[in-house]
């Protein structure tokens, strides 16, 4: 085992795969970037909100007002510098945190496919990728090589095994496959699209894309790595997230993933693809002479990379898990639902409002959020029990020093609906949520859910 | 070439494997037209309402210029009873805010509640006023000529201001008009261009008008017809009731007609029966219907109809006047408050979801 393991890291690979990895990466960020702010999204989501939601131990990161364009500006920079493997080990740090504290700003915004470029980028940060085809390897030939230890490649691979896989077991339960939830309620919504428009209200086209999704997101890394079936599941990869871009408004996601699939694929497809590149703006030849390796793999500091780089692919393995800490259904209480490829499960609505006691003054009234919060804040505020402590203590803190009062007691009259069911009472409306303390522990001020949801 | 061929073999198969288990549970074989709801709700709702509206404020505005050139008692009944059928008609259209009247911020400039008898007291010292400055919400529309009218003192005291200071009737004239050109370019705009913009921006994005109108409806169910007219003035916001913030203040005993119509308004566009004739049509009720929605074993739009029909006969019962109701009794309020909060959660959390209309102007990225 150990002498396999040993034999496993001296293994050296071709830098290809990894400097067009690095290459397509860096230039998806830059456009990511360029899309957001074009978009005027860092005005309407991070500088019009005068509240942001944090994330439970980050509550010091926020906007930064007007800088919060600056903060965008570096991560673009610096997104380009990595696509030319300028300065890389310096560049991909700073994505790494730029791109970070941009989705800890506020957690309104989260998506899974931003955690997962947080998770890459950190990733990458230990990776050899500028050894090869980058301004690096071109000004300083020291570091230059062509190959490189084949755990570098792997570990990419592993985290978009993981990224697929888990999302595929997150769908193996009663509503997803048995009702067909969420996409019944979706796709008839999408009526208006030209040739598969009509189809979208059928019953049996949901249940198929439903098991079909399924299939798709267990099977495809094992089909990518083995090499007879790859070519066939890269067309499917692809057929599968120009799919989801037409029904589902999820940004560039589909295409960083499509990008991200070609890391499977053999060196030799990528030496094409650095050709290609290498023709079309004349860039000088790399060496063909270069070294076999520059990874000196003795080193303490090469040791710790990967004794580092292992650990992060075991929390990737354990943290979706942590779901079973908690009692009751995940879909509901949401506890341990983020930062664990569950992607498109549910169809969550609600309705949340407050309502404020004032013991000394002996008076109540209700908030109108709004005034507080953007409409999509709200949304989002409506039906994930973090969101609607978080703002509780807002709401105390606000009425407190505005008004000057003492001691108030926060009470949720919330409501929620899930993948297609009638919307119950989400919130204890007894429990004064003022005295309620975020954290990890259990939030036993979430009423139960009136129905079960069977699976993983 | 050769992939692509197997892929969607694969995805053949796939169907074919799970599609047999519930084979019967498809029985909407026919699509439900949405262009025709829109076709309906513009032709027999939106189109005839704000002819309607119009008309009314047409005669408003003749009354109100009569009234002001020779104030007289008669008059001023004429005029106020002219007030009271404007008012109601505006219930009809109050929620419409799409397209030429979101343009033209039409229910901003129509209807802010409380209006504020001070920036109207200093426009009637100042007189130059600029009624199209969004500053100016609060002392304009139905609200302000309800001040003019009541708020100034019992009928002979007002006719006796009229005619001994003639910029009240100047301010009064300038309102109505301003009332009336709005309405006559919003009705315009729908007949010459609006209207086939409307119903051929048939899709189901964010912009879409089908989306835009659902979502207008309920914000106004929500936030005028529940907050507004009921939940505000009984001090649900604010700790302790507000009873000079019901709609129609001045002339006292109009706040709940005016909230009984705007309820009969949004009931009428949700089944569909049209402005003021039977005219079903393709409406949100029989969309729910088609889709097939249950709530708890019921039909949704039953649920829905009946929590607005429950909401109607609380308020039936209670007394004309919504402020003297905060004032005195405000538990009957809280009472109605809380019926139709019940209607809000059905149209905001369960009808949203199962029409899957995407809550308005949220533009970024899900996945």
């Amino acid at each position: 085992m150990v002498k396999k393991l040993k034999y496993y890291l001296s293994q050296d690979v071709e830098a290809a795969p990894l400097a067009a990895f690095r290459i397509f990466f860096g230039i998806m960020m830059l456009f990511s970037i360029l899309r957001f702010w074009s978009f005027g999204w860092i005005d309407k989501l991070y500088l019009q909100p005068q509240f942001h939601f944090s994330f439970y131990g980050f509550e010091w990161v926020k906007p930064l007002g007007v800088y919060t364009y600056l903060i965008f500006f570096i991560c673009a920079i610096s997104a380009l510098c990595i696509a030319l493997g300028f300065w890389y080990r310096l560049a991909i740090s700073i994505f790494w945190l730029s791109f970070t504290y941009i989705e800890l700003m506020d957690k309104t915004t989260y998506l899974n496919h931003y955690y997962f470029i947080s998770v890459l980028s950190f990733l990458l940060i230990f990776l050899p990728a500028q050894r090869y085809f980058s301004v690096d390897a071109y000004r300083r030939p020291q570091i230059a090589s062509k190959l490189i230890p084949r755990y570098n490649i792997d570990a990419i691979k592993a985290l978009l095994f993981i990224v697929y896989f888990y999302a595929g077991l997150a769908k193996i339960n009663s509503d997803w496959l048995l009702e067909a939830q969420p996409l019944a309620t979706w796709l008839p919504g999408k009526y208006d699209l030209p040739f598969i428009g009509p189809l979208l209200e059928e019953r049996w086209l949901h249940y198929t894309f439903s098991w079909g999704g399924m299939l798709y997101d267990l099977s495809i890394p094992f089909l990518l790595l083995y090499k007879p079936t790859r070519n066939f599941a890269f067309v499917l990869v692809v057929i599968f997230h120009v799919l989801t871009r037409i029904l589902f408004p999820i940004g560039m996601f589909p295409y960083i993933m499509i990008v991200s699939a070609l890391i499977f694929f053999d060196a030799s497809f990528h030496q094409r693809i650095l050709k290609f590149i290498k023709n079309i703006f004349r860039l000088p030849s790399p060496s063909t002479h270069l070294p076999r390796s520059k990874v000196k793999r003795n080193t303490a500091f090469e040791k710790a990379k990967i004794g580092f780089i292992a650990l992060l692919l075991i929390s990737q393995i354990l943290i979706p898990w942590r779901h079973l800490f908690y009692p009751g259904e995940l879909f509901w209480h949401e506890q341990g639902f983020r930062f664990s490829w569950r992607v498109m499960l549910m169809e969550k609505a609600g309705y949340t409002n407050f309502k404020i006691y004032d013991p000394q003054r002996g008076e109540s009234f209700q908030v109108d959020n709004q005034q507080f919060l953007s409409t999509f804040q709200e949304k989002q505020m409506s039906f994930q029990p973090d969101f609607i402590l978080e703002y509780a203590h807002f709401l105390e803190d606000h009425f407190r020093r505005s008004e000057n009062r003492g001691d108030l007691q926060i009470y949720a009259e919330s409501y929620v609906a899930l993948n297609g069911r009638s919307s119950q009472v989400f919130i204890n409306p007894k429990v004064d949520l003022s005295q309620e303390k975020r954290g990890w522990a259990n939030k036993t001020w979430i009423l139960p859910f009136n129905d079960t949801i069977y699976g993983l | 070439m050769m992939g692509r061929l197997l892929s969607l073999f694969l995805m053949l198969i796939v169907s074919f494997a799970c599609s047999n288990e519930e084979s019967g549970d498809s029985q909407n074989q026919d699509n439900f037209d949405r262009s025709a709801m829109l076709v309906h709700w513009a032709d027999d709702y939106i189109l005839p309402a704000y002819q309607n509206y119009n008309r009314e404020v047409m005669s408003l505005k003749s009354a109100a210029n009569q009234f002001s050139s020779a104030p007289s008692l008669n008059l001023h009944s004429d005029l106020h009873a002219q007030f009271v059928k404007a008012y109601t008609a505006w219930q009809w259209v109050s929620f419409l805010e799409i397209g030429p009247a979101e343009a033209n911020n039409l229910r901003n400039f129509t209807n802010i509640y409380p209006t504020s008898a001070t920036e109207i007291e200093q426009a009637l010292v100042n007189t130059n006023y600029n009624l199209s400055l969004p500053s100016t919400f609060n002392e304009q529309g139905f609200p302000a000529i309800d001040y003019l009218l009541s708020g100034l003192g019992d009928a002979s005291t007002t006719v006796n201001q009229f005619t001994s200071n003639a910029n009240y009737g100047r301010y009064l004239s300038a309102l109505s008009e301003r009332l009336e050109a709005m309405s006559t370019q919003v009705l315009n705009d729908w007949n010459v261009t609006y209207r086939s913009e409307f119903i051929s921006n048939t899709g189901s994005s964010a912009t879409a008008s089908t989306n835009k109108l659902i979502n207008d409806f309920i914000y106004h169910f929500e936030k005028e017809l529940r907050a507004g007219k009921v939940g505000i003035p009984a001090g649900i916001f604010s700790g302790s009731p507000l009873a000079q913030n019901v709609e129609g203040y001045y002339s006292d005993s109009l706040s709940k007609s005016l909230f009984l119509e705007s309820l009969k308004a949004h009931r009428a566009f949700f089944q569909g029966s049209g402005f003021l004739n039977e005219a079903s049509g393709n409406s949100l009720e029989q969309y729910l219907n088609y889709l097939n929605i249950e709530n708890q074993g019921e039909l949704l739009s039953a649920k829905i109809i009946n929590q607005m029909a429950m909401a109607e006969s609380l308020a039936v019962d209670l007394p004309a006047s919504f402020s003297s109701l905060a004032a005195n009794s405000n538990q009957d309020l809280l009472v109605l408050y809380d019926e139709l909060q019940k209607a809000v959660v059905l149209l905001k959390v369960d009808m949203l979801q199962a029409l899957n209309v995407r809550v308005d102007y949220i533009d970024a990225d899900g996945d």
